[in-house]
Order: C-alpha cells, then sequence, then structure tokens
C-alpha cells in the first residue's frame, strides 16, 4: 500500500544538547551519554544525570547491541512520509536506555520481544544523513 | 495543613457541554470557550460578575497560545483575580478543578470557571508540527496513537491482555454513548466485531481503539462549600484528587528490564486517602478513555483491580451500567467525544445531581473521575495522571 501523497522524511533538528549524538552519526559513530560521576548511560541526552543529578558527563560508544522492548507497525501514518505498513520499535540498548528506532533486515511478522538486535546505520533516502537503526543480531 | 483538611470545602456548582463534533464549523476554539463558560456559569445560577477566576487548558493550535485564560476572561466581560492556563495533557481539566479548588481554600478568589475548548482545523489550516521531535518522528513516529499502541503491545506481553478486551471497552463506551444525545457517537452502536474488524491504525490499536476527533468546550465552576449551598443546583462537593507524573517504559533505571505499570498509582491512592473512601464506595466512575488501553490501564492504577488484571475486569461486564462499577457513562472520550476528560468531570457531577436520564446509575452518590495525558513525541515521552473524587 502507498499513501496517496507523501512528504519528504523530516530530519532531526538538534539541539544543543543532542547535536553531538547526531553528528557522531552522520560519521556513522554512535555514542551516547555517560555520566562521570554515578556512571549511569543516559538517553536522551541531557545537561545533567536524573539519577544523580551531577553535570559531568562524557560521550561513550556503548556496544551497539540490545533487544526490542515494543514495537509497533503503523498502518495509518499520521505523518505520511513513509509507504506503510512499517514498524517503529522501542530498543533497550544491553547498557540501558531505551530509544525509538526501526527494525531492518527482518520482515515486521518476525519482529518479537526480547528479540536481540544490533546497530546498523542507514541513510535516509534522498537525504544527506544517517540514522541509527537495529537488525536481527547474529550469534547472540 | 493536610489535604485531608481541604475535603468537602469546595464544591462545582455549575457544569457544561457544547455540542460535541467532528467537524463543529461554527466555533473556533475561543468560541467553544466563551460558550461553554457561559453555560456553565448560568447553570450555576450565577451572574457573570460574580466569577473571579478563570481557568483553561492549553488551546489546540491557531493563533497565539500564551495567555488563553486572559483573553477567555475578557471576552466574556469578567474581572479575574486569578487565571492560569495549565498544561498537563490529557489530565489538565481534573488540575484545572484541583488548582481552583485550592485557590478558593486560600480565599484567593471565591468562584472559578474551569474551561476547555478545543477545534481541531480551523479553516481547513493544516496541522503544523513542532520542529523537533528527533527522537520519534525521525523513525515515522508522531502523535499519541502509535506511542499508545506501544504501551499496548507491552501490556499485551506482560499480562496476555487481548484486543478483544481492548474492544469490550470501546464497545461498552459506545453502548453508554448511545444513552447520551449529545455524545459524538449518539445513535452508532458498535459490536465487538465491528471493532475486530477496524481496520489498523498502529497495530495493535485498530481504530475504534481510538477515541475521534472532536470540536467543542466544556466547563465547570467550582466555588466554596459555604457559598455552594445558596447556588441554583445540588452542590458536588470536592472531596479528594491527586496526581502522579513520570516516564513510562523509557526510564529503566527506575525499574529496570520491566514496563513501569505502577507509575500511576499515586493519583487516586492520594485522592481515595483524601477523601476516605475505599474503591468499593465508587458509584459511578468515569476513567480517561482516549485509547482503550489508557482506560485498560486507568482501571488498575485507580485500585479497581491488580496490575495486569484490567482485561479479564472488562470483559466480566463489571463497567457496564447497572453492574458493579459503571464507567464511562456518557460514552468517554472514545464515544462521547475527545474533551480531553472535561467530559469525565462534567457527567460525573450530572451523575451525582442525577440529570442523566435514561443512563443515570441509581442513587449514586460518590464518583471518581481520572484524566491522563502527556507528551509522546519529545522525549523521554511523559504522562500526567489525575484523579478526582467527588461526592452529592
Amino acid at each position: 500500500m502507498t499513501t496517496e501523497f507523501k512528504l519528504p522524511k523530516p530530519l532531526p533538528s538538534p539541539t544543543e544538547e543532542s547535536k553531538p549524538f547526531w553528528d557522531a552519526c552522520q560519521k556513522q559513530e554512535f555514542i551516547i551519554q555517560k555520566c562521570s560521576d554515578c556512571g549511569m548511560w543516559r538517553f536522551p541526552p541531557s545537561v545533567l544525570c536524573p539519577k544523580c543529578m551531577s553535570k559531568h558527563y562524557h560521550w561513550e560508544k556503548p556496544g551497539g547491541k540490545g533487544k526490542v522492548f515494543s514495537w509497533q507497525i503503523t498502518h495509518s501514518p499520521f505523518y505520511p512520509a513513509w509507504d506503510p505498513p512499517y514498524n517503529v520499535a522501542i530498543v533497550e540498548l544491553d547498557e540501558g536506555p531505551r530509544m525509538h528506532t526501526n527494525i531492518v533486515g527482518c520482515r515486521n511478522e518476525d519482529i518479537h520481544f526480547g528479540m536481540p538486535v544490533e546497530l546498523v546505520f542507514q541513510k535516509v533516502e534522498d537525504q544527506d544523513w544517517y540514522l541509527p537503526k537495529f537488525k536481527p543480531a547474529k550469534n547472540r | 495543613m493536610s489535604l485531608k483538611d481541604l475535603k468537602d470545602k469546595c464544591a462545582i456548582v455549575g457544569a457544561s457541554m457544547t455540542k460535541l463534533a467532528k467537524k463543529n464549523p461554527d466555533k473556533s476554539t475561543m468560541g467553544f470557550a466563551l460558550e461553554a463558560c457561559k453555560m456553565a456559569i448560568e447553570d450555576a445560577g450565577l451572574a457573570k460578575d460574580d466569577v473571579d477566576g478563570l481557568l483553561f487548558t492549553h488551546p489546540s493550535q491557531q493563533g497565539e497560545r500564551h495567555g488563553f485564560s486572559g483573553r477567555v476572561a475578557d471576552l466574556l466581560g469578567i474581572t479575574s483575580n486569578f487565571n492560569a492556563t495549565v498544561d498537563c495533557g490529557g489530565a489538565t481539566p481534573i488540575v484545572l478543578v484541583q488548582i481552583a479548588a485550592m485557590a478558593v481554600n486560600a480565599g484567593m478568589c471565591k468562584n472559578v470557571v474551569c474551561c476547555y475548548g478545543w477545534q481541531n482545523n480551523p479553516i481547513d489550516i493544516p496541522p503544523s508540527l513542532p520542529p523537533n521531535f528527533e527522537f520519534t518522528l525521525t523513525y515515522g513516529e508522531v502523535a499519541a496513537t502509535p506511542f499508545l499502541a506501544q504501551i499496548t503491545r507491552r501490556h499485551m506481553n506482560d499480562f496476555g491482555t487481548t484486543s478483544k478486551q481492548l474492544g469490550t471497552v470501546a464497545v461498552t463506551c459506545r453502548k453508554h454513548a448511545c444513552m447520551n444525545p449529545n455524545a459524538q457517537s449518539y445513535g452508532k452502536p458498535i459490536t465487538l466485531e465491528d471493532h475486530q474488524k477496524s481496520r489498523w491504525i498502529s497495530e495493535p490499536l485498530r481504530a475504534l481503539d481510538c477515541c475521534p476527533w472532536t470540536d467543542g468546550g466544556g466547563a465547570v465552576v467550582v466555588t466554596s462549600a459555604e457559598r455552594a449551598k445558596n447556588l441554583k443546583k445540588r452542590p458536588v462537593y470536592i472531596s479528594g484528587w491527586g496526581q502522579a507524573h513520570g516516564a513510562p517504559l523509557l526510564r529503566p533505571w527506575r525499574n529496570p528490564n520491566i514496563s513501569d505499570w505502577t507509575i500511576w498509582k499515586g493519583a487516586s491512592d492520594t485522592a481515595f486517602k483524601m477523601a476516605g473512601v475505599a474503591r468499593k464506595d465508587i458509584d459511578v466512575a468515569q476513567l480517561y478513555d482516549a485509547f482503550t488501553i489508557v482506560f485498560l490501564v486507568q482501571l488498575e492504577s485507580s485500585g479497581f483491580c491488580k496490575t495486569g488484571e484490567s482485561g479479564p475486569f472488562v470483559e466480566s461486564g463489571k463497567i457496564n451500567l447497572g453492574a458493579e462499577l459503571p464507567c464511562n457513562t456518557a460514552g468517554g472520550l472514545l464515544s462521547e467525544g475527545h474533551t480531553m476528560g472535561m467530559g469525565h468531570i462534567v457527567e460525573s457531577v450530572r451523575q451525582l445531581r442525577g440529570e442523566c436520564g435514561e443512563r443515570q446509575v441509581k442513587d449514586a452518590e460518590i464518583a471518581l473521575a481520572t484524566g491522563f495525558g502527556g507528551v509522546v513525541n519529545e522525549y523521554p515521552p511523559t504522562f500526567s495522571c489525575s484523579a478526582l473524587i467527588v461526592r452529592r
């Protein structure tokens, strides 16, 4: 099924806090914030740690592995820029944080709870922009 | 002073709901707001000059959103001591009543109108998206339905909840709406089969799991219990209230590896404690239901069943009129229309006044209304829950 009209795929408008994350993505590097005091990994990027309120943090590369926490299949998009049906998942990284993403490299019907996934960068169609996505993991 | 000291110190004395429709072509958000305020003030038997406080929910996206309550007050022609435009998503109308009761108790004002008004798509202007849904829209997820679908999927996984159980909520609300001539879905009954055949919006949510778009307005008037005694209608006393806020699903450091379904429990726990009543004392409940899954989660967080047991609870028929816990008797957001939950307060008032005709819960004395809403597009998606217990 194809929607009658399509809007261009929206790209992120990074904030001061999220810019390092998106800049790294364009180099196909996956970095997230880690609290330099309590050591907690966090997402979304923020100026302070919601666990200990420390303002000290650094950017670090997580392992890029995780599992599917939940997902939905969009059949009727509110913002028609993609061909439905497509999936949007919430993936829990091994380091703890959960984030929205798309599961690629498998059919929508094959996505399941706790499914092991690993990071893969994908270029946005017709746009000069890379997004972190996840595909079924091998050997887990 | 504790919350308990405020129990029954204020009352709702006026309530209104305008005509509700998917596209109500004759009024703007401001138009609905003013009409709803006028109707509620008249329902209370007050003159407009008696009103000295005005609270408004956040308006839909048209024109200047800032300071909306001030313009409502001015266009009503009232001189207000106390104004605010408040945003807790679908929790807001109940939060307005809570704030109004606190302001009246504090002596800041006497009679406060709490108002809601909404027009979805004025003059066919396409809805504009705020610029920065960087962690959701980027992947194709925007608006409430898909995020609630994520929550639904998780509830199904954690507890075995089924699409048919969700459908039972939709069918029950519709059945009740068919006894409410002002409901958007009045005269349009549905069956569970209709629900199961309705198209996927964001799987596992179907079209009939989602409330409709609604243009309309509603309002209630809050005053002191003392003043309430001398007004036109039987006072509905504000016995208990509470709030809870949090980011479900996306805050694993609070509750590692599981979905935190108890995050909103504090709202009703606080309200029941303040009111000094038990769950079994509730004669009629209006639980927030922008989506069928929200109703189920509210049933659990309000303490009417254990976490995870809302599916079997609704299947047993307990939420029907005439049953143990009649719920969403006006049809709820799902079938009366999406009034951000103002409809739940108005219906609670009308039930306790005995104004509900065919859908009246016999001798209803104590009612609960809940609100639920938040931001799902910005990270982290957060939700607010509000609860209100009223008695006659």
